[in-house]
């Protein structure tokens, strides 16, 4: 099954996070199929940028977003109706 | 603010303090984002033992923060320094052309530097872009 994940990435106290499509058959090799986007938390405002073109061509291929993607990109307007960033 | 981000950064200010195992799961979780099922698979355990454990981690970091603050201080001291960059990139665009305006200005931008530092509050950019240069 293909995921999307939201990734940490920054260093110790600088959280930074990145939206990356990956196979759940090989969650630890640290490899992913393509980025989607990223959010930073403690920029302020806060940021959040999806490719919207890529991730809607990847759920309508099925792959599952976690609970904190899907929370994120409804957010960041990915499925359509909703206002646009923060 | 989002829980996901509040969990990453209690375990960067309390992971230490968490068992191997403890970080290892709290880390695939939180980190990785990667779910129960994947997180038992990867660790030879159940799906509820997963979640017993993330359950127990949780309550044992948010126990230290309670006492101690040290996120609650970060998110604080990051928001006042979010503060003052602003306010010398608004007045970077309204001092005069004076010489002794620029170091003093100058000087004002070293002293924020340095407190971004020790404040280890680096925020991914430039708090004082040549732009705002006087």
């Amino acid at each position: 099954m293909v995921r999307i994940r939201l990734t940490r990435m920054g260093a110790k106290k600088r959280p930074f996070y990145r939206f990356v499509v990956a196979d759940s058959r090989a969650p630890r090799d640290g490899r992913f199929i393509e980025i989607l986007g990223h959010y930073n938390p403690i920029a302020n405002p806060t940021e959040i940028v999806v490719d919207k073109e890529k991730a809607l061509y990847w759920l309508s291929r099925g792959a599952q977003p976690s609970e904190p993607v899907k929370r994120l990109f409804k957010k960041a307007g990915v499925f359509g109706t909703e206002a646009v960033g923060e | 603010m989002d829980h996901v981000v509040r969990m990453g950064l209690l375990h960067d200010f309390y992971g230490g303090l968490l068992t191997k195992k403890q970080q290892r799961v709290f880390g695939l979780y939180y980190l990785e984002n990667l779910s129960l099922a994947e997180i038992a698979a990867e660790v030879g355990t159940t799906r509820q033992a997963v979640h017993d454990l993330l359950q127990r981690t949780e309550k044992l970091l948010t126990g230290w923060e309670s006492k101690l603050g040290l996120v609650d201080r970060y998110l604080q001291e990051l928001a006042a320094v979010q503060g003052i960059k602003q306010a010398v990139r608004d007045l970077a665009g309204v001092l005069p052309a004076d010489e002794r305006v620029t170091q003093a200005f100058t000087r004002v931008q070293t002293a924020l530097r340095r407190l971004i530092a020790v404040l280890e509050l680096e925020m991914g950019e430039d708090p004082c872009p040549k732009g705002a240069e006087h």
